[in-house]
């Protein structure tokens, strides 16, 4: 206690509208619970949602957020910054990056960074270019085989700082090819996989 | 131990130095070192209290282009409260049709576009009161303001908007009242009101036309918020005013004046009070006489004079059953109790969340909320 605040390190919380947040939520919301909902977090941002509906609604505030600035993903590196306190406050990393995934435009192998004083590296997201939505992704992590349709976005345990992977599909392509075997990095998120194709 | 929030809303007692804003052109008739009094005058002012519009072609079912004809005096004219303003005798099917004056004042202006006239309340003298027990600190005669040393309750609220004003506080519903336009009438001129848990912005509109002084509420809706405001901050301003001062007690949505400040603004309703809605509070005299002493042995800084305070303090300190606590998170927010228990270990909440939770009482039930949302108060 106090828990750090998630959206102190973004500039517009007090400025998004009600419109905004509400294409991103998956159930209905009166707009002016948004506006006060987001006001009071403002005031009091110690605070934390108690029902899964709330929840949603800030992490529908944490996409938006993210879609007004390009500070928290860089293209050119394939990398996900995440601010700590993001990472500290939600209670499940994945849908942190579920958020950042439907924001940003990532392709490919994405590194997962959090930033405090230095970068700590929380995981790898894989978001294999889709040329048909119907079949699997095949997936060999650390010898254990996962078995993944295209269309779902998987989260898969590796703890190890670096993590050996076989990646086959037939409807699906990691760096240009339908097989490939790589390493990618491990760590508290682990590996995400994204086969929901286009957005 | 565990630590929560504690935010400070009330303050008893006090010993500040607290500005008086002078209005039109005051001669001041104190001097610092000087002790005064409430019934004591601090000054005589001459005020130009404003102007009153009003409707002549609707009232005589004219058209706006011609009302010139059935006003009865000229622009620049003095006019007194009951004296004829417009006729129109009577047409053939007709009656006489008249109007006249609700003030004194002068006419300042006719308006045939639109048929209105523009009535200005004639200039009036006033003394002014001293209002609080204590010694005169500082007299500025070019800003025409007086500063006080002395003893009063401070009540802050969450957050605010607008100047310094002055003004007899006045309740004018339960804490849990939505305040709604036709609460809002010419009487409450001059007047900081103390609403209930939610006032709307047609009411704040109707406020500022009758020059209400402030407003207290305990919630208000953030949209309504950002257009007096002008934004979401937490951050101190001095700025913003639209000609009213508002106090928001307890957040935003629809949410009951906390019942520990509702009983502050009971014990003085009817008293005079400065609210200050960019400061976040509200000050009102202490009505003991015997507060001087304390007054006259406790030194306050000079550079208190000057330097902005008021913005509620946070601080951190040990939970444990039987303090007061105030729910400040997403569900009851708002809600008052008294800890019954703490848990010793962690719970999912439905969110996902994994958190220490507290069993708190109040006075309709006993519920059970994470820590977190909740703060300490006096």
């Amino acid at each position: 206690m106090p828990t750090t605040d998630p959206f102190s390190i973004f500039k517009d919380l007090g400025v998004i509208s009600p419109e905004e947040i509400i294409h991103w939520l998956p159930h209905s919301l009166n707009v002016f619970y948004i506006e006060n909902y987001i006001a009071n977090k403002i005031y009091y941002p110690q605070t934390i949602p108690q029902t899964k509906e709330d929840l949603a609604l800030e992490l529908a505030i944490l996409r938006v957020l993210l879609s007004k600035t390009t500070q928290f993903y860089s293209q050119k590196e394939s990398k996900f910054i995440i601010p700590e306190s993001v990472v500290n406050y939600f209670p499940s990393l994945s849908q942190v990056i579920w958020a950042y995934l439907d924001v940003y435009p990532a392709k490919g192998v994405i590194k997962v960074v959090t930033k405090n004083q230095k970068l700590h590296i929380l995981g790898t997201v894989i978001v294999p270019e889709i040329t048909k939505k119907e079949g699997l992704v095949e997936l060999l992590v650390e010898k254990k085989k996962y078995s993944i349709k295209l269309g779902d976005l998987t989260v898969i345990p590796c703890l190890s700082s670096r993590c050996d992977i076989n990646f086959f599909s037939e409807n699906a392509k990691i760096l240009g090819k339908n097989e490939e075997a790589i390493e990618v990095f491990g760590g508290n998120l682990g590996l995400v996989i994204d086969t929901r194709g286009k957005k | 131990m565990i630590n929560s929030l504690k935010r400070t809303r009330i303050i008893k007692d006090s010993i500040e130095f607290v500005v008086r804003d002078l209005p039109g052109k005051p001669k001041i008739l104190v001097q610092a070192g000087q002790q005064i009094s409430p019934q004591d005058i601090l000054a005589k002012t001459t005020i130009n209290s404003g102007f009153r519009s009003i409707n002549i072609a609707t009232l005589l079912e004219v058209n706006p282009k011609d009302i010139k004809k059935y006003i009865k005096i000229e622009v620049a004219q003095k006019i007194f409260k009951g004296e004829l303003l417009a006729f129109k005798p009577k047409s053939l099917f007709g009656f006489n049709k008249l109007v006249t004056s609700p003030t004194d004042g002068v006419l300042e202006s006719i308006n045939e576009s639109t048929g209105e006239i523009r009535l200005s309340f004639l200039p009036r003298s006033e003394n002014i009161p001293a209002a609080f027990y204590g010694f005169i600190e500082k007299v500025d005669p070019l800003r025409s303001k007086v500063w006080i040393k002395t003893c009063v309750t401070k009540v802050f609220g969450l957050c605010g908007s607008g100047r310094r004003r002055e003004g007899v506080l006045k309740i004018i519903g339960k804490r849990s009242d939505l305040i709604t336009k036709p609460k809002i009438s010419s009487v409450l001129a001059n007047h900081i009101i103390v609403g209930g848990a939610l006032i709307y912005q047609q009411a704040i509109e109707a406020s500022v036309g009758f020059g209400v002084s402030g407003i207290i509420t305990g919630g208000i809706n953030a949209k309504d918020f950002k257009a007096v405001a002008g934004g979401l901050t937490t951050v101190r301003k001095f700025g913003t005013d639209i000609g009213i001062s508002i106090l928001v007690t307890e957040g935003f949505g629809s949410l009951s004046i906390g019942e520990d400040i509702y009983s502050v603004f009971q014990k003085y309703d009817g008293r005079f009070a400065v609210v200050d809605g960019n400061r976040n509070e509200i000050l009102i005299p202490s009505e003991d006489k015997d507060c001087i002493l304390k007054v006259k042995s406790i030194h306050l800084p000079k550079e208190k004079l000057d330097a902005p305070e008021g913005i509620n303090g946070l601080a951190v300190e040990a939970l444990e059953t039987g303090k007061t606590v105030r729910v400040v998170g997403p569900n009851f927010l708002g809600a008052e109790g008294k800890v019954l228990s703490i848990d010793k270990i962690k719970s999912k909440l439905p969110s996902g969340f994994v958190t220490y939770m507290a069993t708190i009482e109040t006075n309709t039930r006993k519920i059970k909320l994470p820590l977190l949302n909740l703060e300490i108060i006096d």
